[in-house]
């Protein structure tokens, strides 16, 4: 493979890995003390609903989220990381397909002109 | 500039575009959260293919006209690159599919008439290689028009075999939000510029490789 070939894929798998840590969507971190002055302030002196109750069932759901999270982006990473292999092994392939052309060029050229293959190989 | 230049300018530009479009720009979806950005490439991946079918079967049709060998191999090459397109639909489908299905594969009509459109594609490939060189172009051109049948079989499988598949109708990007479908149509932009560029790539060394071979010949003939 060219070394051309080699940086493009290099520069091009570096943009995408930094794009999408850039934009990925933050983890969910929300701290125990906040769930509770949030549910607090939202219930206000309702007295129909157990404060405990509703704080667990939140700090569950978020806990949900959260582990879902990395699951969820496994998957995400596996899918543009197929993508982009294929699509490298089908550029490798036609770099690999431009060397060979290149080599039967110089085979039928050396066939052709031996001396002025001979000049071209010592870059006179 | 000329075209090649050019496309070889903006592809990585319209690259760069879908990939923050996707991830910087797309509201998440409310059920399958970041999973669902699959969807851009994996779809654009399967309309970019159809889209190199297309070509492969209008070629065909030029080539069996005029009998120019110029267009059965942009035939070729068009194919090629439309079952490596389709290489990526079949590999992030699954993977997606692992995700919100719960299953790796299913038999649905949609999937697997999907998977018979790359067999049937893998299959021109093998007919290009095992008949000899006078007639592989004309037959090759008659199997590239067939083949493009099932691509409509493929886009309206859902429809046409109601029988509770696994993947939503084809009216389902109409319903989109707005930044959804932005992102979607510049990412299916992006990959039919990589399409394009590529094709072009290959046609060019499949060309000098053709004329190369008829310069051997016939200089080992001389």
């Amino acid at each position: 493979m060219s070394k051309f070939n080699l940086i493009t894929i290099v520069v091009a798998f570096l943009t995408f890995t930094t794009v999408f840590n850039i934009t990925r969507q933050p983890d969910i971190i929300v701290p125990g003390e906040r769930i509770e002055t949030t549910v607090s302030d939202i219930l206000g002196n309702d007295t129909q609903y157990d404060e405990t109750e509703i704080q667990q069932i939140v700090t569950q759901a978020i806990q949900i989220l959260n582990d879902g999270q990395s699951r969820r982006l496994k998957y995400l990473i596996s899918a543009y990381f197929v993508v982009w292999l294929i699509l490298m092994l089908y550029i490798f392939h036609l770099s690999q397909k431009q060397e060979q052309l290149q080599t039967e060029l110089d085979l039928l050229n050396n066939q052709l002109q031996p001396d002025k293959a001979k000049e071209d190989r010592k870059g006179i | 500039m000329p075209v090649a230049t050019a496309l070889y300018v903006v592809t990585p530009i319209a690259l760069f575009a879908a990939l923050y479009s996707v991830f910087g720009y797309a509201e998440y979806e409310g059920t399958m959260l970041e999973v669902q950005k699959i969807f851009y490439f994996h779809v654009s991946s399967a309309f970019t293919a159809f889209t190199a079918f297309a070509v492969t079967c209008i070629c065909s049709i030029a080539y069996l006209v005029k009998r120019c060998v110029k267009y059965d191999l942009v035939a070729a090459k068009s194919a090629e690159l439309g079952l490596v397109f389709c290489t990526i639909v079949l590999t992030t489908g699954p993977i997606w599919a692992r995700s919100s299905w719960n299953t790796w594969w299913n038999w649905e009509p949609r999937l697997t008439s999907t998977l018979i459109l790359c067999l049937t594609y893998v299959g021109y490939f093998i007919l290009r290689t095992s008949v000899s060189t006078e007639q592989k172009e004309r037959f090759a051109s008659v199997f590239g028009i067939v083949a493009f049948l099932n691509v409509p079989i493929v886009y309206y499988s859902v429809k046409i075999w109601q029988t509770g598949g696994l993947h939503p109708p084809t009216t389902t990007r109409s319903h989109l939000a707005e930044s959804m479908k932005h992102a979607w149509l510049v990412s299916w932009l992006a990959l039919t510029l990589i399409y394009a560029s590529l094709l072009k790539l290959n046609i060019g060394f499949s060309w000098a490789q053709y004329r190369l071979n008829k310069l051997q010949a016939r200089t080992y003939s001389n």
